[in-house]
């Protein structure tokens, strides 16, 4: 594939976006965040099973905003993950992108559920390159 | 342009990445493997100082955001087991060790 698979953030990483959010939540479940990070990372066949840095970034957010693994504050720390493992692709959500637009995806993908590609696309058109 | 081209020019070009990493790393009085180590250690800090940055503007971004108070809220009441239900309890395993 011509486009690039990006990178997946890992493990600890994510403990550390938990251990930064407000009130330093206890994690209740590690399985979780270890859950997500093996998730995205996955290679099959020489071929990412997430490919591209939003999908990784939806499936990531799918993953720990389904599943209670936070004491408090899990949203916030899933959208700081997000936006992290965004920043280790060389992108940053753009700064018109309304918090109600996030908060109403963040509900649904919590909720009913939403389609990871859809989660991906809407991401995409969220993100701008880092200027380096 | 044919492929035996594109493999010579490609090896020209990496032959000349490693006579500008030796040039570099001599420079420095270091061999080339620990001019590369300390190259990726280098970047590796700039990563995680790049993160920790993201982390906290994150944060802070949404710190008195009412749209995440409420599935915050949400999700903290959702169902779930204690870490000692699950059976982990690092603290007993630490007082065990001690």
């Amino acid at each position: 594939m011509s486009q690039d698979a990006g990178h997946a953030l890992d493990f600890q990483t994510l403990l550390e976006v938990s251990a930064n959010a407000p009130g330093a939540p206890h994690v209740q479940d590690f399985g979780v965040p270890f859950a997500a990070s093996a998730r995205i990372g996955l290679n099959l066949l020489d071929q990412d099973v997430y490919h591209g840095a939003t999908m990784k970034t939806a499936a990531l957010l799918d993953m720990l905003l389904r599943h209670p693994w936070l004491e408090h504050h899990q949203a916030r720390a899933a959208w700081v993950s997000a936006e992290a493992q965004l920043a280790v692709n060389g992108l940053a959500i753009r700064r018109d992108v309304k918090s109600s637009e996030i908060g109403g995806l963040l509900h649904q993908i919590a909720g009913p559920g939403v389609a990871l590609a859809d989660v991906a696309r809407t991401l995409q058109g969220w993100t701008e390159r880092i200027a380096s | 342009m044919g492929n035996s081209n594109v493999v010579s020019i490609t090896y020209r070009a990496t032959q000349q990445d490693a006579e500008e990493l030796r040039r570099r790393a001599a420079a420095r009085g270091l061999s080339v493997q620990a001019y590369m180590d300390r190259q990726l250690a280098l970047d590796r800090d700039e990563v995680e100082q790049r993160l920790r940055a993201v982390i906290a503007t994150g944060y802070a971004r949404i710190q008195h955001d009412p749209e995440f108070d409420a599935l915050d809220a949400e999700l903290a009441a959702r169902p779930r087991s204690l870490p000692s239900e699950l059976g982990f309890n690092p603290e007993a395993q630490a007082r065990h060790a001690a």
